[in-house]
């Protein structure tokens, strides 16, 4: 009986390990699109409405999804505590705290920080230049993110189930 | 000799099948070659075991 026990035990918590890692791919596709969402939504604010950037960048960062708020929420706490940061530091640090909650490569990160290195430095239409440059680029780090995520979701899945089972066959 | 070994050496070779053919597919040929290498070997530490005490029946039927 206990033995039976241990076997399930093991076997499911593989298998949970395996959706767990798989759930990560999804995310990183999610955050790309809703990226881009929020990158729209900053466009609006700097373009109609010429919010200033720490508080544009905490409307966004509530309108958005729970996803990418992390990126939006700490620049905008790092502009408003820290008075000497600049937009780009700011930025920065967004980028840290959002990729300890998402796995990001460092490409992903290159092309981040790269909108941020242009933020709050130029005049309106040099920002928006910048945002829209960013947008096109994060449309394509999405695709690439989707194709990965439709070749390692599933893979991801199997592999912890049939990890699982090696396991127990081998301890049985 | 029990059964039991048997089904476990085969129950091994389909799930290293399972391993071999998901990794290929997922284009990573060569975790899909070294998780091939790891069932064989581990199929092979078992069977091992089982030629050594044959080899022992055989040198204890001819006194040697």
């Amino acid at each position: 009986m206990a033995k039976i026990l241990g076997a399930l035990c093991i076997l499911l918590g593989c298998t949970y390990g395996g959706v767990k890692i798989s759930l990560f791919y999804k995310k990183r596709t999610e955050l790309f699109r809703f990226l881009q969402n929020g990158l729209a939504m900053l466009e609006t604010e700097i373009n109609y409405t010429f919010t200033p950037l720490p508080l544009a960048f905490e409307k966004v960062g509530r309108q958005s999804n729970r996803i990418c708020q992390t990126l939006f929420l700490q620049a905008a706490r790092v502009l408003r505590s820290n008075k000497s940061a600049t937009a780009g530091e700011a930025w920065q640090e967004g980028i840290a705290a959002l990729s300890a909650e998402v796995p990001l490569t460092r490409e992903e990160c290159e092309v981040l920080a790269l909108f941020g290195q242009g933020l709050g430095k130029t005049a309106k239409e040099e920002q928006l230049k910048n945002i829209e440059l960013t947008r096109r680029q994060l449309y394509t780090v999405q695709k690439n993110a989707e194709e990965e995520q439709a070749k390692k979701q599933k893979m991801w899945q199997y592999l912890g189930f049939c990890l699982g089972a090696f396991l127990v066959l081998l301890l049985i | 000799m029990n059964i039991e070994l048997i089904f476990q050496i085969a129950g091994i070779g389909i799930l290293t099948a399972i391993f071999h053919t998901i990794l290929k597919q997922a284009g990573k040929e060569e975790y899909s070659f070294i998780a091939t290498l790891a069932g064989v070997s581990i199929a092979l530490m078992m069977v091992i075991q089982l030629l050594a005490e044959l080899l022992d029946q055989v040198q204890g039927v001819f006194f040697l």
